[in-house]
């Protein structure tokens, strides 16, 4: 992520209906929001589509964004999970399939997206603190954040306890944050 | 709820708590300065995280603002003529005489059938250093179709398709120049016609062509069926 220096101004413009603010933002993470979305829906076609909603909905909610809550990219962050979210679901409902069990399986053919897509880790210290995940917490994160799922339903699709996974996910988090803020510090 | 939700804080922020834990959650926090001060702290590093996905997508930037730069222009509803309208109406420029060519390719269809519209075609088609400028039909979708034409040398007339007039009734055409059209000549067949414009055309002059009582009218009195706004 570029720097968040503006953001809060260049939502504020967004809010006020200036177009050129919304492109601004998308200057600044319209990749991560793309990228995020993509790995997400495994369709070139559908991230298109879901980013533009996300942008559209950025656009109409901008002026319920309050700078206190935290930071403009975890805010873009979560709309953008939201709406990949969403579409996972609209599409198992679609066709009519079981979600816990299809979202699995889709997010097996998730994983392969990084063959497709060009992925850049622009921090090396990122790719390392994820690396340093043992197998098991980087899976549940990885069905989380990528694939979607609560807690209940990674439980019900891997067969492990659901205080189990709640431990893992949560492990997985601190190590998470602890490992990037010691990068920052250490920047 | 009693205390803070620290054990679940991390799996709040990425969503994968159940709906109602959700919003139990996200209610306390709104409202709790420390656990804002960590929730970010976690959302900070799935803003990371997510770096590594990032990707470019041709285009994209240019479709999201067009999106939004469309849906806040108002509509605009088709407007009825109206001859102040067309005085005030910003006008299509001349074009260069190749517009002649795809005029008379719009128009191939039509001649085939009738001799005298080739003779207008091949005139349309033979003007070198001409202008050209398309009139506008007032009725969209329809057959009518027209131009004006501006040779180097000779006088501005109109050609343009028209069902024969009714009887009694007879195609005028006007010079828009200043607040009060000025007739400008009638032809009373139908088909391919044209109307050597017999007032004084100049540049940045509009025309019009509408349907008159035989042997012309001084102002008109119906709606053009073609226009070129002046400029």
């Amino acid at each position: 992520m570029v720097e968040a220096i503006g953001d809060a101004d260049v939502v504020s413009r967004i809010g006020d209906g200036d177009t050129e603010a919304l492109g601004e933002l998308y200057d600044r993470y319209g990749r991560v929001v793309f990228g995020v979305i993509y790995r997400m829906v495994a369709s070139p076609e559908a991230a298109e589509e879901v980013t533009q909603d996300v942008f559209h909905s950025v656009w109409r909610r901008a002026r319920t964004y309050r700078s206190d809550r935290g930071a403009v990219r975890g805010w873009l962050l979560t709309i953008a999970r939201n709406a990949g979210i969403d579409w996972r679901r609209a599409k198992a409902s679609r066709i009519a399939r079981e979600a816990s069990i299809d979202d699995a399986a889709e997010l097996s053919d998730d994983m392969r997206v990084d063959e497709r897509v060009s992925i850049r880790l622009r921090d090396e210290r990122v790719r390392a603190v994820v690396g340093s995940l043992p197998e098991e917490q980087r899976q549940v994160l990885d069905l989380a954040f990528w694939g979607g799922l609560s807690q209940t339903e990674i439980a019900t699709k891997t067969g492990i306890p659901l205080g189990t996974v709640k431990s893992r996910v949560r492990l997985a988090m601190i190590k998470l944050r602890d490992g990037l803020s010691s990068e920052r510090s250490d920047a | 709820m009693t205390g803070h939700p620290r054990d679940d804080l991390a799996a709040f922020v990425l969503g994968a708590v159940d709906e109602a834990e959700q919003r139990r959650i996200g209610a306390h926090v709104a409202d709790c300065a420390s656990c804002i001060a960590e929730t970010e702290s976690y959302r900070e590093a799935l803003v990371a995280y997510a770096a590594a996905a990032e990707t470019s997508a041709p285009d994209l930037r240019e479709a999201i603002v067009a999106r939004e730069r469309r849906a806040a222009q108002p509509a605009r509803a088709p407007r009825p003529w109206s001859w102040i309208g067309a005085l005030r109406r910003p006008v299509p420029a001349f074009v260069p005489a190749f517009l002649a060519v795809l005029l008379v390719a719009s128009l191939a269809g039509f001649v085939q059938s009738r001799r005298e519209a080739d003779t207008y075609a091949s005139a349309l088609a033979a003007i070198p250093g001409g202008r050209v400028a398309s009139m506008e039909p007032s009725v969209a979708g329809s057959d009518v179709r027209g131009a004006l034409v501006i040779p180097e040398s000779g006088s501005p007339y109109v050609i343009f398709r028209v069902p024969s007039p009714p009887a009694g009734k007879a195609w005028e055409a006007w010079v828009l120049h200043g607040e009060t059209p000025i007739a400008a000549g009638v032809a009373a067949a139908g088909g391919v016609v044209t109307i050597i414009l017999t007032a004084p055309f100049t540049s940045g002059d509009g025309a019009a062509v509408t349907l008159e009582q035989a042997g012309g009218s001084s102002t008109p009195t119906t709606a053009p069926v073609l226009a070129l706004p002046r400029t």
